[in-house]
C-alpha cells in the first residue's frame, strides 16, 4: 500500500466570541473542534470520514487544504507539510467544498478558463480538459449562463469543475452530496469512483451512512473531534451494518444517545 | 514683481511737512501713502496687512492726516499679483483638496466590494485554495484597484479642470487658465496616481479587516474626515515649507506637493520625495495586506 496522506497529531481549537458563545449555548471561551487526530490514507482510496454534526470533520478537511492552520500536529500530503509547504500542497490538491463560493458576475467557461491560468494550465491542455469536464457534468448547456443564474445543482456542479482544474492527485470532499438531487449525487458520486479508478486519492467528510458504505475503502469515525476508529469497512463492521455499529461506538463513547 | 515677497511703500514727497499742515476739514484730498503688494505670494500678503494695520494706527495718533492707497483712479492697482498669480494661487488652495476628496471617493467605493465583498460572499477563499500566492493577490487586488480608482480620478480630474475656469468667471475677469505646461499635468498625474496608491492601500487594509461591505463603509466615513483634515492642512498652514521631511508626511505631502505645482513653486525635490515616500508606504501597505490574507482569523473572521 502506498501512503499519500499522513495525518500526525492534528488539533484545532477555536476561540469563541460573545455571539458565537450564545449560538452555542454556552459559556466555555474555547471550543476543541479537532482533538489529537491521526491517520492515514493510501493512494487510489475513498477514505471517509464519518461523524456526527459538530465532529470536526470540515475543520479536518480545511486544515488538510490548508485554509486554516492547525495548533498542534501536522499532516502531510505527498510528502508536503500543510503547515511548512501550504503552496505546494495547494498545487497538489482539489477542494471541493459549499463552503468555495464562485463569482456571480461570471459564466462557468470563463471561471474555467481563469482558474486554470492561476494554476498555470498550458491553454491547449485548458481547452481539451474544459470539453471534457464541461460535457461529462452538462455544463456546457449553461457554459455562458452567468453563476447568478444557475441552480443550486448547476453551481454546485461548476464549483466541482472548477476545482478539478488542474487534474488534482488528491481531492478533498466535503460532504460530497449535501443540497444535490438524486440525479446530481448520482453524478458526483459515479465520478469520484471513476477517479479512483484513475488512480486519485479522495478523502470526504459526511454523515450519511449509505454513502460511506457505497464510496469507501476505509473510514474514520470522528466524534467530539477524536478519531475513535479507523479501518476498512469490514473491520469496522464485523458483520453488523454500519449504522448499528456508529450507534455502538457513539454510545461507548458519549454513554449514550442524548 | 511676481517674485517679490514684500511691500512697496511710497510717500509723497515732503510727508512730515504735509501731513503737519494738512487740515481735514478743508475738503482737500489728505496726502496719500501708496503700499504695492503681490497678494498671491503669502509673505508679500502678510508684510502688506501689518504695514497698513501700523499706518493706520500711526494715522489715528494725528486725526486722520493722511491716506493709504487712496485714488480717484478706478483703475489703478495696488496689488501687484498677475492674473496667472491669482488663479494659480487660487488652484492650489482648491484643487489639491478637491482632487484628494475626489480619489478617496473613488477608493472607498471600489475597494470594499473587490476585498471585504469577496470575505463576504465567501469567493475568496476560491482563491485561497489555489497555489496563487498571498502577495500576488495583495499587489493584484492594490495595483488594479488603484487603475480603475485613477480612471475614475482622471475623468473627474479633466472636467474639473475643463470646468473650473467657467465656474469662476476667468473669461470674464480676462484671465486666461491655461497657465500650466504639459510637464505641470504630468507631474500632477504622477503625484495623484501615488496618492491614489496609498489610499488604496488604507482602504483595501480596512477592507480586508471588516467582515462585510457595509462595515467597511463604516469604517472608512471617519477615516475619510481625517484625510480630509490632512488635506486641508496646506490650506491653512501655507504651501512655503522650509524642511523637506514634510514631504515624507502621507497624504499631507501629496496636496502639498500639487499646491506647490498649481502655485508654480514646486521643486523637484519635493515632488521625488513625495512619489518616494508614496511608494514605498505603499509597499508596506500591500506586505501588511499579505499578512491579513495568510491570516485565517481576518480572512474567515465571522
Ligand atoms: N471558525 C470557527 N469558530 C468557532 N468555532 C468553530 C469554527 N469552525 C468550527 N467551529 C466549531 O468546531 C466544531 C466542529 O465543527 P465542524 O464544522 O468541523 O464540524 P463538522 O463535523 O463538519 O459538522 P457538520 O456535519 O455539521 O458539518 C463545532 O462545534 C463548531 O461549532
Ligand atoms: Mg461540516
Amino acid at each position: 500500500m502506498n501512503e499519500i496522506l499522513r495525518v500526525e497529531g492534528l488539533s484545532k481549537t477555536f476561540r469563541l466570541s460573545r455571539k458565537q458563545q450564545q449560538i452555542e449555548r454556552t459559556d466555555r471561551k474555547e471550543i476543541v473542534a479537532v482533538d489529537n487526530l491521526s491517520f492515514t490514507a493510501n493512494k487510489g482510496e475513498i477514505f471517509g470520514l464519518l461523524g456526527p454534526n459538530g465532529a470536526g470533520k470540515t475543520t479536518t478537511l480545511r486544515m488538510l487544504a490548508t485554509l486554516i492552520a492547525p495548533d498542534k500536529g501536522d499532516a502531510f500530503i505527498d510528502g508536503c507539510s500543510i503547515v511548512s509547504q501550504p503552496e505546494q500542497v495547494r498545487a497538489k490538491i482539489g477542494f471541493l467544498t459549499s463552503e468555495l463560493k464562485l463569482e456571480d458576475f461570471f459564466t462557468p467557461n470563463y471561471l474555467f478558463d481563469f482558474f486554470s491560468q492561476l494554476y498555470g494550465i498550458a491553454p491547449e491542455v485548458i481547452a481539451q480538459r474544459k470539453a471534457k469536464l464541461f460535457e461529462r457534468f452538462g455544463i456546457d448547456r449553461f457554459a455562458e449562463v452567468k453563476v447568478a443564474n444557475l441552480s443550486t445543482g448547476m453551481k454546485q456542479k461548476t464549483s466541482l469543475v472548477v476545482s478539478l482544474v488542474h487534474d488534482p492527485e488528491f481531492v478533498i470532499f466535503d460532504e460530497p452530496t449535501n443540497g444535490l438531487d438524486v440525479l446530481t449525487a448520482r453524478t458526483v458520486t459515479d465520478y469520484l469512483q471513476e477517479l479512483r479508478e484513475q488512480g486519485k486519492t479522495i478523502i470526504l467528510s459526511t454523515h450519511i451512512f449509505s454513502l460511506v458504505e457505497r464510496l469507501c475503502d476505509r473510514v474514520g469515525i470522528i466524534i467530539d473531534g477524536q478519531m475513535t476508529h479507523c479501518d476498512t469497512l469490514e473491520n469496522i463492521c464485523g458483520g453488523q451494518s454500519l449504522e448499528d455499529r456508529f450507534f455502538d461506538i457513539y454510545k461507548a463513547k458519549k454513554g449514550g444517545l442524548e | 514683481m511676481k517674485e517679490s515677497k514684500f511691500v512697496l511703500l511710497t510717500f509723497p514727497e515732503g510727508f512730515d511737512s504735509l501731513t503737519a499742515h494738512y487740515d481735514p476739514s478743508s475738503g482737500l484730498s489728505a496726502p496719500n501713502v501708496q503700499l504695492l503688494y503681490n497678494s498671491a505670494s503669502e509673505s508679500s500678503q502678510q508684510a502688506y496687512t501689518m504695514v497698513s494695520a501700523a499706518l493706520n494706527t500711526y494715522e489715528n495718533t494725528f486725526c486722520n492726516r493722511f491716506d493709504i492707497n487712496a485714488s480717484d483712479d478706478e483703475s489703478a492697482v495696488f496689488d501687484l499679483a498677475s492674473n496667472e498669480d491669482v488663479l494659480g494661487n487660487f488652484f492650489s488652495e482648491l484643487i489639491p483638496m478637491l482632487l484628494l476628496m475626489v480619489a478617496f471617493m473613488g477608493c472607498m467605493s471600489i475597494a470594499p466590494p473587490s476585498i471585504a465583498g469577496e470575505k463576504e460572499r465567501g469567493t475568496i477563499a476560491t482563491l485561497l485554495v489555489t497555489p496563487m500566492k498571498r502577495r500576488e493577490l495583495a499587489l493584484g487586488k492594490v495595483l488594479s484597484l488603484s487603475l480603475f480608482a485613477m480612471l475614475s480620478g482622471l475623468s473627474s480630474f479633466t472636467g474639473m479642470m475643463l470646468s473650473l475656469p467657467k465656474l469662476i468667471h476667468a473669461d470674464e475677469l480676462g484671465m486666461d487658465a491655461n497657465i500650466y505646461q504639459v510637464s505641470d499635468y504630468v507631474v500632477l498625474l504622477l503625484l495623484i496616481f501615488s496618492t491614489i496608491l496609498i489610499l488604496v492601500s488604507v482602504a483595501s487594509i480596512v477592507s480586508a479587516y471588516a467582515k462585510s461591505v457595509k462595515a467597511a463603509s463604516t469604517i472608512m466615513a471617519p477615516l475619510m474626515i481625517v484625510v480630509m483634515l490632512v488635506g486641508m492642512l496646506p490650506m491653512m498652514s501655507g504651501t512655503e515649507v522650509s524642511n523637506l521631511a514634510y514631504f515624507a508626511i502621507p497624504v499631507y505631502n501629496s496636496v502639498l506637493c500639487m499646491s506647490q505645482v498649481f502655485a508654480h513653486e514646486a521643486s523637484m525635490a519635493s515632488i521625488v520625495i513625495t512619489v518616494v515616500a508614496n511608494v514605498l508606504y505603499t509597499v508596506f501597505g500591500i506586505w501588511i495586506l499579505t499578512r491579513m490574507f495568510n491570516s485565517e482569523k481576518v480572512m474567515f473572521s465571522k
